[in-house]
């Protein structure tokens, strides 16, 4: 197996230089391979540097891990694999794991995606009230005084 | 690193406006030690921000399919409550969160699972029951509905879903459904509907806040197209708007009555028959809806057929088949259609078998109802031929499908005031939970401690069962006509029943006081069946100089011809008498009780035999005028009976002695029974006519001794007042047996007139004893026969 290399540059112009393996773990970049001249960068107009090493990190770790069982999955490194995930993803400040998660969609890295989506909803907005979920994410509450007396309601009746 | 995520969350919480220059900082700031790899720099944070953050937040603008995937997560792992009260709460961040997480709970029908409110209303899974539990408060009368969290029967924490406040009126009971554990009313906002009774207690009508659905087809169309108009309905169920009737519940007693279950008979209207037929549903749910079926192939070929066929050889063709063309092409017509298509839903309980070895009956409730009780019930959606079915070769009518044979709701006991409530399709939970209400309002009946309540809600739980439309014509007639004096109960019970208590009490002052000399303490209880009205007798006569006077001398033997002689040994008799004077009210009483026996062992064939039937009376079967009086329809009727005897057989009994006692009630018991023979065409049973004429002889005595009794007409007006009352009831509520009581009170006073007794004061003997004789006119005439022969 030819170890290819694919450049990958981020919308603020960041280069990337990832092995192919790796790159493949997003199911967007081989149409954009296939689609753009393939040796030149891929220009990735959605993900901006930080969050695209961030992405890299990711696939790294998993490709590694998949290239040493060799196939196989061995319970200690799936283990090893959501420790690593864990961690990986409390390291990150609330902003980058929204951008992760937009950049996870876009490449379209499934392992990647479902990650983050259940990281968000298992730390950001599960166990918590509305009005914490509202802090946390920042998030304005539009309803009219109808609909909110309605939703009010309807916690007061899940909460008993 | 987390630190500084801790800092930002804590920035964050400050809000909107500041928070644009806190991202500007800290987006510097990983600039310079953010892990990771190669990149060179980046132009500027700007870039970064600006894309994404608008006005208020990036993540209220996180892009739908993202959030649909977050929220769907958060779905699938909060399957259980109590986690899932946070899919609810994520439902009331913002709107489009609210509708996300309407897109994505899908109704109970499919998954199974309840998650907003408005799931309460919607129907239950189809494949499995939801479980739930009831538990009650019978100090409050309250009721509160739970999601089983888990298999134990008995635990105690459950998902609060529904409560219902118990509130009696004065012709029916309602339960009030809220949503609101705490404050149940009709008027908070969390009112979901209310369950009545009728005044009997046997019919139970479901009220919904909300209509049921429209049963013209265009109405399921609008809804249809207004389905995302229907959000704020599918998560909250509407402020209460209205009243609208949507199941009625009746329960009827099995044909005798006795020991075999209640028949329950429920018609949703809400839900169309057609609802449990294959690719049925339930309309007017925005999720399930389908376009209605217009009209099947089948239904057309067939009718064509039919056409083709009489028109081809009409002449041939016998009478039933080109009548069976003719409903086949109605029955294609549009309004025909509509009209079949929109049958209610009709469930019944099942009907439970006779388990010779355990000696009960049994229901198969799969261990999840560990108490026996009336209450317990299991209802199967009754299987009924559609009006047209004979007519349109079977295309309407749904064969026997196995869902047809699956228990939809089961409601059963497990422990006191814990109850288990299963359900599933096509009932919802507020349904279900209605259902069950009205199988406890007769429940909480017997188990009130206050005497007085349990008499009078006794009552009231035996007229739930009636009326007894189930089983043979015949029976069905007997039941009726014995209901009669069962409506009369209940309808008295519901005015009158107080005071029952202490006039137990008195009563057993009374045999007391009938030791003492002058004063006699005597309660009266007017039983004819539906009030206890209590009357007190006071007969106080007037004292004389003598302390050994004794009215009541109640032997024959004395009050006979030689009544003056008897007084000679009065302080003995009238010991006697206070001992045995109530043996026959006894011997009545184990009469009733045993004929009752032997027509529940001989499975009511004992009640076909002597019930009063007028048609079998005019076919010389005489017997039936006597035998009905001893005769009981079920144990309500005869317990109530039997009560009002035991109260008034005393005194009748006491004031007249052991003969004129029987002489009034058997007269009065014939005399009923003829007048209900003669103006009353329904069949009855019972004793109260009976107990009517007893009634009428204390009137009668009373009248008599009325100088020597104080109160006497305080007395009278009382008892008066109980037979006019009862009357009135009795023309007010059908089905009365009315005559029975009017014949009934008729011979007793006319046998207690002819046979006394009227004690008319002779002479004072030398020792101070007053001596009285009786001058009612059969002892007058005995007495001078007597002195005829003696002569």
């Amino acid at each position: 197996m030819s170890k290819k290399n694919i450049v990958l540059k981020s919308s603020n112009g960041i280069i990337f230089e990832v092995e192919e393996a790796v790159a493949l773990q997003s199911e967007t970049i081989p149409y954009m391979i296939e689609d753009d001249c393939a040796n030149d960068t891929i220009p990735l107009a959605n993900v901006t540097g930080d969050i695209l090493a961030l992405v890299i990190e990711y696939c790294k770790k998993h490709v590694v891990v998949a290239d040493g069982d060799g196939g196989g999955s061995s319970s200690s490194s799936q283990e090893d694999l959501k420790n690593w995930d864990a961690q990986f993803m409390n390291d990150l400040d609330q902003s980058k794991i929204f951008n992760l998660l937009l950049a996870a969609d876009f490449l379209n890295i499934k392992t990647l995606f479902d990650l983050t989506c259940q990281f968000v909803a298992d730390t950001m907005i599960k166990g918590k009230s509305v009005e914490e979920v509202r802090r946390t994410l920042n998030i304005e509450k539009d309803y009219t005084s109808e609909e909110e007396a309605k939703a009010r309601q309807e916690n007061e009746w899940a909460f008993k | 690193m987390s630190f500084r995520s801790i800092v930002q969350d804590l920035r964050d919480g400050f809000g909107s406006l500041s928070r644009r220059s806190f991202d500007f900082r800290l987006s510097s700031l990983h600039k310079g030690k953010s892990q990771g790899s190669s990149f060179r720099e980046y132009s500027s944070s700007r870039d970064l921000l600006s894309p994404v953050i608008v006005q208020t937040s990036r993540w209220a603008n996180l892009p739908p399919e993202l959030l649909f995937d977050v929220i769907k997560r958060l779905e699938e792992s909060e399957s259980n409550w109590p986690a899932r009260k946070h899919v609810v709460a994520c439902a009331s961040v913002c709107r489009s969160w609210r509708d996300m997480c309407q897109e994505i709970v899908v109704c109970p029908e499919i998954c199974g699972k309840l998650t907003f409110p408005v799931s309460l209303k919607q129907p239950g899974p189809r494949d499995a029951m939801i479980q739930c539990f009831i538990k009650r408060d019978k100090s409050k009368l309250t009721f509160h509905l739970f999601l089983c969290l888990s298999p134990a029967l008995l635990v105690e924490n459950g998902k609060f879903l529904l409560s219902a406040k118990r509130t009696r009126r004065t012709t029916r009971t309602e339960y009030i459904i809220s949503m609101d554990a705490d404050n149940i009313s009709r008027s908070s906002n969390s009112y979901l509907g209310k369950l009545r009774s009728n005044f009997l207690g046997t019919k139970f009508l479901v009220y919904d806040t909300q209509p049921p659905p429209n049963t013209s087809s265009s109405a399921l169309i609008t809804d249809r197209t207004s389905r995302s108009r229907f959000h704020s309905r599918r998560v909250s169920p509407k402020v209460p708007s209205g009243s609208y009737n949507i199941a009625q519940i009746t329960y009827e007693l099995n044909v005798l009555g006795t020991r075999g279950p209640r028949r329950m008979h429920c018609i949703m209207n809400s839900i169309p028959t057609s609802s449990l037929e294959p690719g049925g549903s339930v309309p007017n749910q925005p999720e399930k809806l389908l376009p209605p079926p217009p009209r099947s192939l089948d239904d057309s070929f067939r009718s064509n057929i039919s056409f083709s066929k009489s028109s081809l050889d009409h002449r041939s063709m016998d009478f039933s088949s080109s009548r069976f063309s003719e409903i086949g092409v109605s029955s294609c017509e549009d309004d025909q259609q509509e009209e079949t298509s929109f049958r209610p839903l009709i469930l019944k309980n099942k009907q439970p078998r006779w388990h010779e070895q355990l000696q009960c009956w049994c229901l198969n409730f799969r261990g999840r109802v560990t108490v026996a009780s009336v209450k317990n019930f299991q209802l199967v959606a009754a299987r009924q031929p559609p009006p047209t079915a004979q007519g349109s070769g079977g295309a309407a009518a749904p064969p026997a499908h196995p869902e047809q044979d699956k228990v939809i709701l089961q409601f059963g006991k497990v422990g006191k005031d814990m109850f288990t409530m299963d359900y599933r399709y096509p009932l919802s939970a507020f349904q279900a939970f209605a259902i069950c209400l009205s199988s406890f309002d007769t429940k909480l009946a017997l188990q009130t401690k206050e005497s007085e309540n349990k008499m009078t809600k006794g009552s009231k739980q035996r007229s739930n069962l009636w009326p007894p439309e189930s089983g043979s014509t015949a029976f069905r007639g007997f039941a009726a006509a014995a209901s009669v004096h069962a409506c009369h109960h209940v309808s008295r019970h519901l005015r009158l029943g107080f005071h029952l208590r202490s006039s137990l009490q008195k009563l057993q002052k009374f045999s007391d006081a009938a030791r003492m000399e002058f004063t006699r303490y005597q309660r009266v209880i007017l039983l004819n069946g539906a009030s206890f009205l209590q009357s007190r007798v006071d007969i106080r006569f007037s004292p004389s100089s003598s302390s050994s006077i004794c009215f009541f001398s109640g032997g024959e033997s004395r009050i006979g011809p030689r009544g003056e002689e008897g007084s000679s040994s009065n302080q003995e008799t009238s010991k006697r008498n206070t001992f045995n004077g109530r043996r026959w009210t006894n011997v009545l009483l184990a009469i009733n009780v045993i004929m009752y026996i032997a027509q529940v062992a001989s499975s009511g064939k004992v009640l076909t035999w002597g019930a009063k039937v007028n048609s079998l009376i005019d076919r010389g079967q005489l017997w039936r005028l006597a035998t009905c009086s001893v005769l009981h329809a079920n144990p309500m009727h005869l317990m109530i009976n039997c009560y009002s005897l035991n109260s008034i057989g005393p005194t009748a009994e006491s004031l007249g002695g052991p003969k004129r006692f029987l002489a009034v009630y058997l007269t009065s018991a014939i005399a009923s029974s003829t007048m209900s023979y003669l103006f009353n065409k329904a069949p009855s049973v019972g004793a109260s006519g009976a107990i009517f004429g007893l009634v009428g002889s204390v009137a009668v005595f009373v009248i008599r001794h009325k100088r020597m009794v104080r109160g006497g007409n305080e007395d009278l007006r009382q008892i008066a007042q109980v037979i006019a009352l009862n009357m009135a009831l009795g023309l007010v509520s059908r089905g009365i047996d009315n005559w029975g009581h009017i014949g009934g009170l008729l011979g007793g006073t006319a046998m207690a007139w002819l046979v006394g007794p009227q004690w008319k004061y002779e002479y004072t003997t030398r020792d101070g004893r007053r001596v009285f004789m009786d001058s009612a006119p059969i002892p007058l005439l005995l007495r001078w026969r007597n002195q005829q022969r003696r002569l």
